[in-house]
């Protein structure tokens, strides 16, 4: 299913001041059915706050939110969302965290186990059915709410950079995997991340925000074949093409009453 | 740590909690004897002396205040049990809206502040008039003092549920009532059974306190106030024993273990 945004606004009181602060300004989008997307920009540009929006759970000041040609009124179980915090039920097992959007639209219970096992086999998680939370690792929690989301079999799958708290060996591993469900699933994707690197071995186009209040700036079309090696030549240029764009961005967009973050996207990942 | 270590740790806890209580029996033996030899009007019970008429009220049966010990102890833990469930249903009632409504909370939380501030026997003019001189006044102080931590930790744990989960169920398609039941309440568990503990101990100490005043010829706390007539101080002693073992149990062993075993079903419990 394809997603449409279009001219959305919002804007935040601040929290101390009252003040009130634009944080997205007239955002357009355009997400086409199948494809994988990457969403990058400075962080505290409003990359979390659009995509909340996107899942329906956020209300924008202005514009639409377009999906399958319908507007997007509330959360709805054709988006499935991994959100930024550690989200996975600590009072379930992890069976019973993948298990749960299926317990609430009432499917039984043999067919709710069958599929929340099947996607934990896809996410590389057998065996850990029982276990709970804080039994496994935190590249493990983000897996299962990988396998919660994908055991809904959502149309679009929205990821609020999920592996960010991760190191780097398991990030790539994980990215692996993410690429693998994608050619696997073939669901539309927008994947948020500060890291050039991952969103060049994932995306078939990466969308750069702005500072805020943030404006899409740029979609660069990544034309790599898969698996992409992080070592390749193109891959190489790509990637210093898109963190010197950033560094001119922060150059240009800085000014003395509004500290720049653009420093958080740094060349190589965190 | 090794299990070795573990029951090790153990043991060495225990056997201090125990040192704590022979010394404290060791002063109480201390101070009765200096107490009965030091004036003779009557005599202070020493904890000898306490166990032998323990035994002769809960083994030979004999009675106190015509009544068996084990009527006086049923009739305080059922007006214990009456007060407490009622508070349960009200407080966990009243938290639950609270916790689910600012509106709400913002109307009745003041209010609820200010009962806990109220010390349990100043209720005892309202329960006199309310119910008269008998046990239903005691059931009210029990309940009214029991129901505010119970809705103040109730609609505190509630609030706190991150918004983190909040938002996860309605990604996940849940509606207001599935949130509730899956999302709220597990995740509010641990603040509602430490409201449900303190509520349980501000009762318990109520209820002696109110029976003592009202004075309604059964329970624990009658019993102590009536030793200053009878001159049985003896069987207060045991009365009080009977009040701190059965304290020690609800709050020690019951909700300690079940805190404990609701903290690791919740995954409260910090992993690795
Ligand atoms: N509920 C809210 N109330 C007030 N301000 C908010 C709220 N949510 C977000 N903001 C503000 O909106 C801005 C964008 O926040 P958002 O979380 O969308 O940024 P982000 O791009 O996801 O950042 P990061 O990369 O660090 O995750 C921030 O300045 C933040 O302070
Ligand atoms: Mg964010």
């Amino acid at each position: 299913m394809d997603m449409k945004v279009k001219k959305v606004d919002k804007g935040f009181p601040d929290p101390k001041t009252g003040e009130f602060i634009q944080v997205l300004e007239d955002v357009n989008l355009k997400i086409e059915k199948g494809k994988f997307y990457c969403l990058m920009g400075p962080s505290g540009c409003g990359k979390s706050t659009l995509l909340h929006i996107m899942a329906g759970i956020l209300r924008q000041d202005k514009g639409k939110v377009m999906m399958g040609g319908k507007t997007i009124k509330g959360p709805s179980p054709k988006l499935g969302v991994i959100f930024q915090e550690p989200s996975i039920f600590p009072w379930m097992t992890v069976k019973q965290n993948v298990e749960f959007g299926l317990k609430v639209a009432g499917f039984p219970r043999n067919a709710r186990s069958e599929r929340a096992q099947q996607y934990l086999n896809l996410v590389a998680l057998k065996g850990f059915d029982d276990h709970r939370p804080h039994e496994i690792s935190g590249g493990m929690k983000q897996k299962v709410a990988i396998a919660r989301a994908l055991a809904m079999d959502p149309q679009i799958m929205l990821m609020d950079e999920p592996f960010c708290s991760l190191d780097e060996q398991t990030r790539r591993k994980l990215d692996a995997s993410l690429v693998e469900i994608h050619h696997r699933s073939n669901k539309t994707t927008v994947f948020v991340t500060h890291n050039i690197e991952e969103a060049l071995l994932l995306a078939d186009e990466i969308i750069m925000l702005s500072m805020r209040p943030a404006t899409v700036k740029n979609v660069i079309k990544v034309a790599l074949n898969h698996p992409r090696d992080p070592y390749d030549k193109l891959f190489l240029m790509m990637k210093k093409n898109i963190a010197s764009e950033i560094d001119r961005c922060c150059f240009e967009c800085a000014t003395p009453d509004f500290p720049c973050s653009c420093q958080e996207v740094n060349l190589e990942g965190q | 740590m090794p299990p070795n270590d573990k029951y090790l740790q153990m043991g060495i806890r225990i056997g201090l909690g125990v040192l704590g209580v022979l010394i404290v029996f060791a002063l109480w033996a201390l101070i009765a004897r200096y107490s009965n030899w030091a004036h003779t009007s009557s005599h202070f019970p020493t904890p000898y002396e306490t166990l032998m008429r323990m035994k002769m009220l809960f083994i030979s049966r004999q009675e106190l205040n015509n009544t068996s010990i084990y009527d006086h102890v049923l009739t305080s833990l059922r007006n214990w049990g009456i007060g407490y469930l009622i508070a349960v249903i009200i407080g966990i009632g009243a938290g639950a809206l609270m916790g689910a409504s600012e509106k709400i909370n913002q109307v009745f939380m003041p209010t609820v502040q200010i009962v806990q501030l109220i010390p349990g026997l100043a209720w005892i003019p309202i329960a006199l008039l309310l119910f008269g001189l008998n046990e239903r006044s005691t059931v009210f102080m029990i309940a009214i003092t029991a129901v505010a931590p119970i809705a103040i930790n109730t609609a505190g744990g509630m609030k706190s549920v991150p918004d983190i989960y909040r938002r996860t169920a309605k990604v996940m398609g849940c509606t207001v009532f599935d949130r509730f039941i899956y999302v709220t309440v597990p995740a509010s568990t641990l603040p509602i059974l430490n409201g449900l503990r303190i509520g349980l101990a501000n009762g318990w100490r109520v209820l002696i306190a109110a029976e003592m005043v009202l004075g309604l010829n059964k329970g624990l706390g009658y019993s102590i106030i009536q030793a200053r007539w009878s001159l049985d101080y003896e069987a207060a002693f045991v009365c009080i024993v009977v009040i701190c073992v059965i304290g020690l149990f609800f709050e020690k062993v019951l909700f300690a273990n079940l805190e404990r075993f609701m903290a690791k079903r919740m995954g409260m419990t910090e992993g690795i």
